[in-house]
């Protein structure tokens, strides 16, 4: 559904309401201010009788900021361009139906994030920040820590997405089930017992009960629901959507 | 510092800046919170490009200034205590805010500078202990005349000098970028103008005690402050080795907090104006470029702390620069808070958009009257 800002009809100065915006991709996350706008061509020096008005091709970004600033043409391969398609939304900032890393505008961000940034120890998440993490629930109640992480692997084509589930919780001060976690495996029976006995009270919470990951701390949302932490592989693959 | 040559008769100057200060800070807050714009973006979106460009280039070189002179004050505190030179401990401050910047939330980093800055609270109280002449005091404070010692032109440069400092445009950028990094909405509205009336007045009367006692011991002796330990003297003079360490954590925590807060102002103007991604809410690889922009201003900034200026004088200069750029910054805000398309039924008062007027022409006379002032009086000599 479109928004309201983008109804047929509505008048827009292109001055006031496009040039210098922020441009937000379907996340939030900023793409880029609008520096300049490609129209249509329209043939110079003849009779505008027969011709159809311009219409927005492209909001620009990149180099062409620079000739809006202190003049001249730079070359029309370097102007990043995003398709006027893809705007859903031009309220106070102009907000797209796609990825920010789908436009070459953001080649600059890109690069200093795998060339430089990603250098510096703490930028992307790995599984060890999550795992030993505790967990409280809404009111500050410590129910636990993060002993795994559950995945579901999606889609037919090959290799397939693996997408996080949910994370299992526990009390309990042997970091693992070693193993018994899974219906299948309950041999020997005095172990099994012992390792079901240790995590007696850990439970799954699903990706959705989980409000905030902070950097020492995973919040589940209030009314969340303790899922049985048994893994049956046959039964997550059944229940896939 | 001015406090040592002017007594109290600048005290004024202090007061309409922290009014100022309050009323556009509140402002650019609410605009971040009903709209989610911060404050650079807006300002590009209003002037265009150009003298968004204009007012980037000289906010950013006073921010770098600040910057220099924070990082600077940290190691003159730290050479106060250790004895070892300012050289040494410039880069490991530099390095400690930088490590805080990318490692600590943006709450934590509020909060926690914020309370140790309280301890600053030691020059309010040397102030009382130092049982001073209250009527004289309060008389230089409330009849401002010029002493007799001073050129009037002097007396009006260290004025514009002062109200660029208080209403230095950092602290909007820095408070509506809070106010996104918080994720801040129109029910936290109250919440802003809380933090906005209690904030900027306390660190105003933080300036006015010091202001204070300096007038109190140094004035009648004819000491002009030319270096941090002179600051101290008072406070030592009134209360002892406590009085010394609370003086000691609390300007730590005051040049370091300003430190973060120039260090993130800096990323985010020049994020806000390109339209990257920025905050500390977004993992740095989120936020590549704004992070790159604030390691190469700290490096920017011991590097000019190196060259041997004095970052005091620096940020002195810079403050004068800043108020000529002031109206760039605010008028702006004042634009976009009554535009219905940002703020819908959120906009100015009356009363809010009078005053705002009023302190325009206060901004607007101080930036035209900045550079010859500084021309005229050989800048404060």
């Amino acid at each position: 559904m479109k928004s309201p800002t983008v109804r047929a009809g509505r008048l827009l100065d292109a001055q006031l309401h496009l040039l210098d915006r922020q441009v937000l991709d379907r996340s939030g996350t900023p793409v880029t201010a609008v520096d300049d706008l490609e129209l249509t061509d329209v043939p110079l020096g003849t009779d505008l009788a027969k011709v159809e008005p311009p219409v927005i091709e492209n909001l620009l970004a990149g180099a062409v900021l620079g000739t809006r600033i202190f003049g001249g043409r730079t070359p029309d391969n370097r102007w990043h361009r995003i398709p006027w398609s893809v705007i859903a939304k031009l309220d106070v900032a102009i907000s797209l139906e796609a990825d920010a890393d789908d436009f070459d505008v953001r080649w600059s961000e890109r690069w200093v994030r795998d060339r430089i940034v990603a250098r510096i120890p703490g930028v992307a998440m790995i599984l060890s920040d999550l795992l030993g993490t505790e967990v409280r629930e809404a009111d500050g109640t410590a129910v636990g820590r993060v002993i795994d992480a559950r995945f579901r692997l999606e889609g037919n084509t090959s290799p397939s997405r693996a997408r996080l589930v949910g994370l299992i919780v526990s009390r309990g001060a042997v970091a693992s089930y070693l193993g018994y976690e899974r219906t299948a495996a309950s041999r020997p029976v005095l172990l099994d017992k012992l390792l079901r006995a240790l995590h007696r009270g850990s439970f799954l919470v699903l990706w959705q009960d989980i409000e905030r990951i902070e950097e020492h701390q995973v919040l589940l949302r209030s009314g969340y629901e303790r899922q049985s932490s048994v893994l049956d592989p046959d039964a997550q693959a059944s229940s896939d959507r | 510092m001015v406090g040592s040559r002017f007594g109290m008769s600048l005290a004024w100057v202090v007061l309409v800046g922290v009014v100022g200060i309050c009323l556009f800070a509140n402002m650019s807050g609410r605009v971040a919170a009903v709209s989610g714009r911060a404050t650079f973006e807006i300002i590009r979106e209003r002037l265009g490009p150009r003298a968004g460009l204009a007012n980037l280039g000289a906010s950013f070189f006073i921010n770098l200034m600040t910057m220099a002179a924070e990082i600077g004050g940290i190691a003159l505190v730290l050479q106060l205590v250790t004895g070892i030179g300012p050289l040494l401990w410039m880069p490991l401050a530099a390095f400690a805010v930088w490590i805080v910047v990318w490692r600590a939330k943006f709450s934590q980093l509020e909060n926690a500078t914020g309370l140790l800055g309280l301890s600053l609270i030691v020059f309010a109280v040397a102030v009382v202990m130092l049982g001073p002449d209250w009527g004289a005091l309060t008389h230089q404070a409330l009849v401002p005349t010029v002493p007799q010692s001073e050129n009037p032109v002097s007396y009006w440069y260290y004025a514009v000098a002062l109200f660029g400092a208080a209403m230095t445009p950092y602290e909007v950028f820095f408070f509506s970028s809070g106010a996104i990094e918080e994720g801040w909405g129109r029910r936290d509205l109250g919440q802003a103008r809380v933090n906005v009336l209690v904030g900027f007045p306390l660190g105003g009367l933080l300036s006015l005690a010091i202001a204070a006692s300096a007038t109190i011991v140094l004035l009648p002796q004819a000491i002009e402050v030319t270096s941090l330990s002179q600051v101290v003297l008072p406070v030592v003079q009134a209360g002892g080795t406590v009085a010394f360490c609370f003086l000691v954590v609390g300007m730590l925590a005051a040049f370091f907090g300003a430190a973060l807060e120039t260090t993130l102002s800096s990323g985010y103007t020049i994020a806000q104006y390109f339209g990257w991604s920025w905050g500390k809410f977004r993992r740095p690889a989120k936020a590549a470029r704004f992070h790159l922009v604030m390691i190469l201003g700290l490096i920017v900034a011991v590097a000019v702390l190196m060259t041997g200026v004095d970052p005091v004088a620096v940020t002195e200069y810079s403050v004068v620069f800043s108020a000529v750029a002031l109206p760039l910054t605010y008028i702006p805000i004042l634009i976009i808070s009554n535009d219905p398309d940002y703020m819908g039924s959120d906009v100015n008062s009356p009363a809010v958009n009078g005053a705002a007027l009023v302190y325009l022409v206060i901004i607007v006379v101080a930036a035209l009257a900045a550079i010859p002032l500084m021309i005229l009086s050989g800048a404060g000599a």
